[in-house]
């Protein structure tokens, strides 16, 4: 009799001490609102087609990161109520997986890739589209300054003010360095509004511009001899990183990448850079930043000011591309003329921003095709956004 | 001394125009030079081995149409030189001595 009475209490303790683990005792509203939001990201990726190869992987990782658990705030190694399964908790896979975001080791491998399989000629031919992609870095810096005006340190502020290069891994690049505590929300923002270019960008492109205007029709771009492909990713490596050496790793990698596949010579490597590599990283970036978003450092009132800090950068970048066009074509010969609708490409989101001007100018003109041209300020806007990245990291690292 | 930002982004974004400006320039003078025609200056150099007007024979637009016709007859004969040997393939099974007949059991031991 005794020994049953032992045996049931033996059970209901450990039946206690089991449910003391489970998510379903541990998770709190914060939680619930993380995971919906996961699902969002999910839906909005294979419903809406919102960069899926990115949402996708970021969506899941916000499910992983908020499947609530015991002892999530023992993070120490050698704590014993450290599972080690929670993404800032040392030890944990997870935990190795995010050394890779935490120390901005991701970010230049994809840029190697993005290098890799991007082609510059649109660039080289008309040089002058360079511009547009320095004009478009407007929105970091007007997005640093919003951050400093509501309160936010110089560091966190330009960590925040990067989200306007629309460039996500620049973003973690630089938040990693200058405020490590708020790299997932300004990845999961900064790819939120990349997912969502094609949405805040047209409408500010059609207030901006003129019918006439965006009736302009561009010469089409030369062709560009294979040394000139070979000669830019050297003279742009030594060029940027002689004024900036801060943003190296991001630029280092960039040009090294377009060097493999511009030189034709090392096809295996250019191939595996824009191929397995930055999926392999893409992958990791995505679960890890994903995860990284726990309830209960995200849901913070910070993270709201970086949501509202990105939307406008991104707005004030897509004015400072369009209007500087403006502004150049009034020095420009009728026939050099710029199409202000490429104006917007000048951020990073390499090629969305561009789609979306070739989009909104087929609106106005059936027969002008806008991609070409506009994937020259798109390109020159990654350069723009890593150079920006090392200024604001050599001011305030 | 800069409490909303202003003057370091100012500074900054000079910096970045600065950069940008530099690859601008570079690129814009510098493509003309790797464009030059070596040959072509050459040349100007040596205008007795200019080539004429009256050198350059002028192709008159009947005779491109029957280079391009040519061309359209030879690409579109190319796929009807097929073979037009129709033949049984053989097909040759390779000696294993796992299916061999000649160790079957009906075979009679001496």
């Amino acid at each position: 009799m005794e020994t049953s009475a032992s045996f049931w209490s033996f059970l209901g303790n450990h039946i206690n001490s089991f449910f003391q683990y489970t998510a379903i005792m541990n998770f709190t509203v914060g939680h619930v609102i993380m995971i919906l939001i996961g699902l969002i990201f999910i839906y909005l990726a294979i419903k809406k087609e919102y960069e899926p190869l990115l949402l996708i992987p970021i969506g899941f990782g916000i499910l992983i990161g908020n499947i609530p658990f015991w002892g999530a705030e023992h993070v120490l190694n050698g704590d014993p109520s450290n599972l080690q399964i929670g993404i800032y908790q040392s030890g944990s896979v997870m935990n190795y997986l995010y050394f890779g975001v935490r120390y901005g080791i991701y970010p230049p491998l994809i840029f190697l890739g993005i290098g890799a399989m991007t082609d510059f000629s649109a660039l080289i031919s008309n040089p002058k589209l360079i511009l547009i992609g320095a004009a478009a870095q407007l929105g970091i810096f007007g997005a640093y300054a919003a951050a400093i005006a509501l309160g936010f340190s110089p560091s966190e502020a330009g960590a925040i003010g990067i989200i306007g290069g629309a460039d996500g891994p620049t973003a973690i690049f630089l938040s990693s360095k200058l405020a490590p505590e708020l790299v997932g929300a300004i990845a999961i923002s900064a790819y939120s509004y990349m997912a969502l270019v094609p949405v805040i960008q047209p409408p500010i492109m059609r207030l901006l511009t003129t019918p006439q205007e965006r009736l302009i029709r561009m010469k089409p771009p030369r062709v560009v001899s294979k040394l000139e492909k070979i000669l830019f990713p050297i003279i742009g490596l030594l060029l940027t990183t002689f004024i900036v050496p801060a943003g190296l790793p991001l630029l280092g990698m960039l040009f090294f990448g377009n060097l493999l596949k511009e030189s034709t010579v090392t096809k295996r490597l250019a191939d595996t850079a824009k191929g397995p590599l930055i999926d392999i990283v893409t992958i990791l970036i995505g679960v890890t930043v994903g995860a990284s978003t726990q309830a209960t450092t995200f849901l913070t009132t910070k993270s709201v000011g970086i949501f509202a800090l990105g939307a406008f950068s991104f707005m004030v970048a897509t004015f400072g591309g369009v209007m500087f066009v403006k502004v150049i074509n009034l020095f420009l010969k009728e026939g050099n003329k710029i199409n202000p609708l490429i104006g917007n490409a000048g951020v990073s989101a390499v090629p969305d921003s561009a789609r979306v001007s070739q989009i909104v100018g087929l609106e106005y003109d059936k027969t002008n095709h806008l991609l070409m041209h506009a994937m020259g300020p798109n390109v020159a806007g990654v350069i723009g956004s890593a150079v920006a990245a090392g200024v604001l990291l050599s001011f305030l690292y | 001394m800069d409490p909303y930002g202003f003057v370091m982004a100012i500074i900054a974004m000079s910096v970045v125009f600065s950069g940008l400006i530099l690859l601008y320039l570079t690129f814009k003078y510098v493509s003309r030079l790797y464009t030059l025609d070596i040959k072509k200056r050459f040349k100007r150099r040596n205008p007795e081995k200019e080539i004429t007007d009256a050198d350059i024979e002028e192709t008159s637009g009947e005779i491109n149409a029957a280079i391009a016709l040519a061309l359209h007859m030879y690409k579109t004969q190319l796929h009807d030189m097929e073979d037009t040997v129709i033949t049984i393939q053989k097909v040759a099974k390779a000696y294993s001595p796992w299916s061999s007949k000649i160790y079957g059991l009906r075979r009679t031991p001496k």
